[in-house]
């Protein structure tokens, strides 16, 4: 009898505790853009790269442009930072310029301070952490790989590359 | 299996949603030219300018009452897309201060109207090899034409076609 009574003592301890979990998530979201800085605001689970076209100007028979430096903005909640990566649209090129005819102009990019392949496109840490975009965070560097041909067919020369800005 | 949902659907809301924007960089190389007569030019080109290389196109001795004819080789050096063409500022004839003798210009065959420009290329060129079309003077002293020393000076402006 004694030990039926000490059996039922045990299983009467063995209770669940209950509650309420209340959860929210604030998503991360960037804005990138160069030259100014970013005063637009954030837009949920949104990343965009401000579009630039970046006139290099005329570039002279035989020689080269002077290197032309793009200051970066990035405003971001994201608190393990962004990251940015550049491809060029035609997939296989290596970030060169080229006119109707598809003459080319090799050109060279750093992005961060480190060269940047537009071929490669490797994706870049722009922050660590979050950023309110007000002050330039970093450089994008353009510059010409060699002195252009002293008859370098004439014309418009241009590239268009896709920027992906995304969270770490 | 519920809490295996809800993981799965705030892993999709930090998912980085990126989307692709653009960076587009332009620039711009200007045509330049350099004509000459007889061999290739030796300059290189400048960007915007457009040279022709003086010339002295240059008749031993003119024969009365006939066409002297002098025909010479003309090179091209142009990045210029659209080719180039040459315009003479006047056709003078030839003069030796006094008298004249009657003078023609023409580029393969169609005679230079002053002012008036006759396409050299269609196209970029490298200088290297004589146009087909030659740039040919025509002179015809009168029978009794008076002997001396005679000449004449042309403007030759090259441009963009």
């Amino acid at each position: 009898m004694k030990k039926i009574i000490l059996l039922t003592a045990t299983i009467a301890t063995a209770m669940w505790s209950e509650g309420i979990t209340i959860n929210g998530s604030i998503p991360p979201a960037a804005i990138v853009g160069f030259d100014n800085p970013i005063t637009e605001n954030l837009l949920d689970n949104t990343f965009t790269f401000k579009d630039i076209v970046i006139d290099i100007g005329s570039i002279p028979l035989g020689s080269k442009i002077a290197p032309v430096t793009k200051q970066i903005y990035a405003k971001t909640n994201s608190v393990n930072g962004i990251t940015m990566e550049i491809t060029d649209t035609k997939g296989w090129a290596k970030g060169q310029i080229l006119n109707e005819d598809e003459d080319a102009i090799n050109m060279k990019y750093s992005l961060m301070g480190s060269s940047y392949s537009i071929k490669n496109h490797p994706v870049v840490e722009l922050t660590s952490s979050t950023s309110d975009g007000s002050a330039s965070i970093g450089v994008f560097v353009i510059e010409q790989k060699s002195n252009i041909s002293s008859d370098q067919p004439e014309g418009h020369y241009s590239a268009v590359f896709n920027v992906t800005i995304a969270s770490q | 299996m519920k809490k295996l949902l809800s993981i799965a659907a705030v892993a999709a809301l930090f998912t980085t949603g990126a989307i692709a924007d653009t960076i587009t960089v332009n620039g711009v190389v200007l045509a330049g030219a350099q004509v000459s007569f007889g061999s290739a030019p030796a300059g290189t080109l400048v960007a915007g300018t457009f040279a022709f290389e003086d010339a002295v196109v240059g008749f031993e001795s003119l024969a009365l009452d006939q066409d002297n004819v002098d025909n010479q080789n003309v090179f091209v050096k142009t990045n210029s897309n659209n080719g180039v063409s040459i315009a003479l500022g006047t056709t003078p004839d030839l003069s030796d201060g006094t008298h004249t003798v009657p003078t023609t210009y023409a580029l393969g065959g169609v005679d230079f109207v002053a002012g008036t420009a006759q396409s050299l290329t269609g196209g970029t060129n490298d200088g290297s090899v004589a146009l087909a079309n030659q740039f040919t003077t025509t002179a015809h002293p009168a029978a009794d034409q008076v002997s001396g020393a005679y000449t004449a000076t042309i403007t030759a402006t090259i441009a963009q076609n």
